[in-house]
């Protein structure tokens, strides 16, 4: 695999709206974040702070009342922002491959698993059916269903919900794709089966040397799996930082709240340490910080500026005004 | 470290929205689609035409729809009466047919007026039919649905009748029993109501089925409150958002059906005036006096336009998944 | 599955049963009697009366009435009440009229309802979506009998097209291409009114299948995979929505069969809805039950294909 120069993708201040009828919604507020080639990167975050918005607006994926306002997707030299429809077409599920948390809901019912992997295969490399097939048994084996030449034949109703996410695995990893964004792929699967699925993807990310966004709000999977994390609060990111960093020395209220509110094993008859307050609601964000209804720390002029996104290191980052040298007037 | 647990100290306090109530969400909603108000607008003055006519003519006569006035048959819409021909009483208010008149003299406004009350009233009372079977039939089938009786379950047995009744041809059926009976407003009001609870039964049953596996239901019954207490306060109000909807169009329908019986000659029988009839006389006339045909005809298209489309509007509204959010 | 079947085909045979057992019930408990022997009648002399009642059972108890019904109508020996002929051939007659109206009312509707509805879903909220949504409420909404005469008037002063029954008078002797066309001339305008309200039910039906199935997860993992958006859309996203309207089917039937009572009258076809019309003017009480009969066991037939039809189209189904 050729080393890229520079990252793999960069994300530059993506802004993503939704238009409904009780107003706008932006979802994702200038957000910026960069993958490296053959990393992961966790995107960590509450539900409805915006992070499966960022991941579809990557490829374009977002359904109607959703639209990305600005910035910049710039994938391999190439903004995928601005790319045309066919161009874009070609890199979804070949260089760019995407798995989905409802593995569910996210598979064809009326069409058998072999077929639906086959299809990529068809489509983006041009096999044959009888090489497609061949080929699609080799995947099966390899995300772990077995026996493959039984399973290639059933249907998506006929699996387990982990053995469903394996065949989205091998579905988007058919074509071996530089980067993997995975939304949530273990939330809505029992714990045990989460393990395998987790294990089954570093073992992946080794072998194709890919680079995979992980999108996931439980920080223990952030702890085992990512390089870096961003940390996303109501639509921004609020501290990025390599892993080691983040844990041992969280910076931004908000991410220590996530950490302290974690149930520790050995301690017992303790209170779950809950964040007080709730979200804002995405039609009325304030016009500075949206934590600071929140936060236990918070300064007079929190609610009424937004603090900016500055490195307190080479490689942690924090958008909070009591790491911020210059106070705003 | 920092005591989490505790808000902090707010420079000023937040204004956060006050959600909105359910019933306040789907007016937003209805009141989106600009059609479906115009619809709502055209029902509502339909409503008050349809009581007005009734006062109008059978209560405080100032029109009456039976008068016949055969020298003045056959006028057409905004000719004024002949004074010199008809008695005091006879005369249209402002001396002037609003609709003209139709092959007996008789004033087409009035015929019109009364017929509003008449289709409305076969509308709303065959579709209270209709939706009365539908409820309680799906509901027991939904809510009792395992229970036996001997070999069979009741959810199999309703079903099974439901099924029966959606074989028959409908309008055939219909037909045949009304043909069949004595002519009377009400028997036509009653096999409509019988022959179209049907789809509600099948609405509610789906819905009933889904609630009650629902949490709330279970911890109705672990609270011991009785059955049809749970039923009727807590399911029926969640599962009447498909009843609404079907019920609306119903209406429509029952008014279509309606008029297609009086084409046939076995509707509401004279002098009872209902627009279907005035629709199936003013057919022989067509090409003599065109408005006794057409202006029935608009103004029952009109109107089951109205329904439907406050119906379909209803349905987005009230169902979170259809709507385009 | 052959348990499967065959429990499904007794469980149907009941129904029939029940359906023309209340049919009958419901037929012979309403007031007024058959015209031949209403006693009313002034062409008829009494003792007519009482031997043409002797004949057709019609003072025997109910339940013997049904069991000759039955036995009449299975072995063919069923009499019309109005005129004594057998009842089958008249139906069957009355059938293959009824027929080509029938199979052009059905093939129009499916055939523009589907690429109506699933193009309006595509394209939600265009112009197209707009204003095929407002004609469809149009069609719904006009009196099926009030659209067809206004389409006679308009269509037999400037097209020229016949409206009036299943041939031209006189064209019996014509060659038989001449007759043909003829006949398929007048089948045009019919079927199109009997189609239309069809049309538009069936095309919002679709749009809104297409809508529903368009917002599923899987559809967005099918783009996702690089797709192109035609293969998303007729295969992935079709296949899925098609799977409901193959139920359908069976209940086509008594809706054809309901309607054309209304457009053979409008339109002077001698078919099926007219033979039953006049049927119910008469009392003809056996041609009544049946035809509701036959009607039924259509129904029955037709949603027994529809499920066998559905268990092969959709694999969720097929292992039960």
């Amino acid at each position: 695999m050729p080393t890229l120069s520079g990252p793999l993708l960069t994300i530059s201040d993506l802004r993503v709206s939704f238009f409904t009828d009780r107003g706008e919604a932006p979802a994702v507020r200038g957000v910026s974040l960069t993958i490296p080639a053959g990393q992961t990167v966790a995107l960590v975050g509450e539900s409805g702070c915006g992070k499966s918005t960022v991941a579809l607006a990557i490829t374009r994926l977002l359904s109607d009342p959703g639209r990305i306002l600005g910035g910049q997707v710039v994938f391999k030299g190439r903004d995928l922002i601005s790319l045309p429809e066919p161009a874009l077409r070609a890199i979804r599920g070949k260089e760019i491959g995407m798995i989905f948390q409802e593995p569910m809901t996210s598979l064809n019912p009326v069409f058998t698993i072999g077929e639906q992997i086959a299809e990529v295969l068809y489509v983006h490399a041009g096999l044959s059916k009888r090489a497609a097939r061949l080929e699609v048994l080799r995947l099966l084996e390899k995300v772990g269903i077995v026996p493959a030449a039984r399973r290639i034949d059933q249907y998506p109703h006929e699996l387990s919900g982990g053995m469903k996410q394996r065949v989205m695995i091998a579905m988007a990893l058919a074509c071996q794709p530089d980067l993997l964004i995975a939304d949530e792929p273990t939330t809505a699967l029992d714990v045990t089966v989460q393990a395998q699925i987790l294990e089954l993807l570093y073992a992946l990310q080794q072998e194709l040397h890919m680079a995979i966004l992980l999108i996931t709000h439980n920080l223990g999977v952030v702890a085992q799996f990512a390089q870096a994390v961003h940390v996303m609060y109501a639509g921004k990111i609020v501290e990025q930082a390599d892993v080691h960093s983040l844990f041992q020395h969280p910076l931004h209220p908000y991410t220590r709240a996530l950490l302290k509110a974690l149930p520790r094993p050995g301690h017992r008859a303790e209170r779950l340490a809950a964040i007080a307050g709730t979200v804002p609601t995405p039609f009325q964000y304030p016009p500075g910080c949206a934590f600071a209804s929140r936060c236990p720390d918070v300064r007079g002029h929190c609610p009424t500026a937004e603090p900016p996104l500055t490195a307190t290191d080479p490689s942690h980052k924090v958008a909070c005004w009591l790491h911020e040298r210059s106070v705003p007037p | 470290m920092a005591d989490f647990t505790r808000t902090g100290v707010l420079a000023e306090p937040l204004d956060l929205p006050t959600p909105e109530t359910p019933l306040q969400e789907v007016w937003r909603v209805f009141r989106k689609d600009k059609l479906a108000l115009a619809s709502l607008g055209v029902l509502l003055l339909l409503l008050v035409v349809a009581v007005a006519g009734k006062v109008v003519t059978e209560w405080i006569i100032v029109m009456n729809p039976e008068t016949v006035r055969l020298p003045e048959k056959f006028k057409p819409p905004l000719s004024s009466a002949s004074a010199d021909l008809l008695l005091e009483a006879d005369l249209p208010p402002f001396g002037v047919y609003l609709l003209g008149t139709d092959e007996l003299g008789r004033d087409v406004f009035a015929r019109m007026l009364q017929g509003a009350f008449v289709s409305l009233s076969i509308g709303f009372i065959a579709v209270g039919i209709s939706v009365l079977i539908g409820v309680i039939l799906g509901g027991l089938a939904g809510f009792y649905g395992s229970v036996t009786l001997g070999f069979i379950s009741i959810d199999t047995l309703i079903m099974r009748f439901t099924d029966i009744m959606l074989c028959f041809p409908t309008f055939f059926l219909i037909l045949t029993v009304v043909a069949l009976l004595p002519p009377s407003i009400y028997n036509i009001m009653i096999v409509i109501g019988l022959t179209s609870w049907m789809g509600t039964a099948r609405f509610v049953r789906a819905e009933f089925l889904a609630l009650r596996e629902q949490d709330f239901v279970v911890a109705a019954q672990a609270l011991g409150l009785p059955a049809w207490r749970i039923i009727f306060y807590h399911m029926v109000p969640n599962a009447i958002a498909p009843v609404l909807v079907s019920a609306t169009i119903g209406v429509a329908s029952a008014i279509l059906t309606e008029s297609a019986l009086s084409f046939l000659g076995f509707g509401v029988q004279p002098p009872y005036a209902t627009w279907g009839n005035i629709l199936a006389d003013g057919k022989d006339f067509i090409f003599d006096a065109p408005w006794l045909f057409f202006i029935p005809g608009f103004a029952i298209f009109t109107v089951v336009l109205a329904f439907n489309l406050v119906g379909e509007a209803l349905r987005e509204a009230l169902n979170p998944k259809l709507r385009r959010r | 599955m052959w348990s499967y079947l065959l429990r499904n085909i007794l469980q149907r045979l009941v129904v029939l049963v029940i359906i023309s057992f209340l049919a009958h019930t419901v037929v012979h408990l309403a007031p007024g009697e058959p015209s031949e022997v209403d006693p009313s009648n002034p062409r008829m002399k009494a003792e007519d009366v009482a031997r043409i009642r002797a004949a057709f059972h019609l003072d025997d108890p109910l339940h013997l009435q049904y069991l000759y019904w039955m036995r009449d109508l299975f072995t063919g020996e069923l009499k019309s009440f109005k005129d004594s002929q057998p009842v089958l051939p008249k139906i069957w007659r009355r059938f293959l009229n009824s027929l080509p109206l029938f199979v052009c009312a059905t093939l129009i509707v499916w055939s523009l309802s589907f690429p109506t509805g699933i193009h309006a879903a595509i394209r939600r909220g265009s112009l197209y979506d707009r204003t095929t949504t407002f004609l469809a409420y149009t069609f719904i909404s006009i009196p099926g009998f009030f659209l067809s005469y206004l389409v006679i008037l308009w269509v037999v002063n400037t097209l020229n097209v016949p409206v009036i029954g299943m041939q031209t008078f006189g064209m019996e002797d014509a060659q038989a291409v001449y007759r043909w066309m003829d006949r398929l001339w007048h089948l045009v305008i019919p079927s199109f009114m009997s189609a239309a309200a069809g049309i538009a039910v069936l095309s919002r039906y679709v749009r809104s299948q297409m809508l529903e199935v368009i917002g599923q997860d899987y559809i967005r993992t099918a783009r996702a995979k690089g797709l192109p958006a035609e293969t998303v859309m007729y295969r992935h996203a079709l296949r899925n929505a098609l799977l409901p309207f193959v139920t359908m089917f069976g209940f086509l039937l008594p809706a054809l069969i309901g309607g054309s009572v209304i457009f053979e009258q409008i339109f002077a076809w001698p078919g099926l809805g007219r033979l039953g019309y006049e049927a119910i003017l008469a009392r003809d009480f056996p041609v009544i039950l049946t035809l509701n009969f036959i009607a039924a066991a259509l129904t029955l037939v037709g949603t027994f294909l529809s499920d066998i039809l559905y268990a092969v189209v959709d694999p969720r189904i097929r292992l039960q």
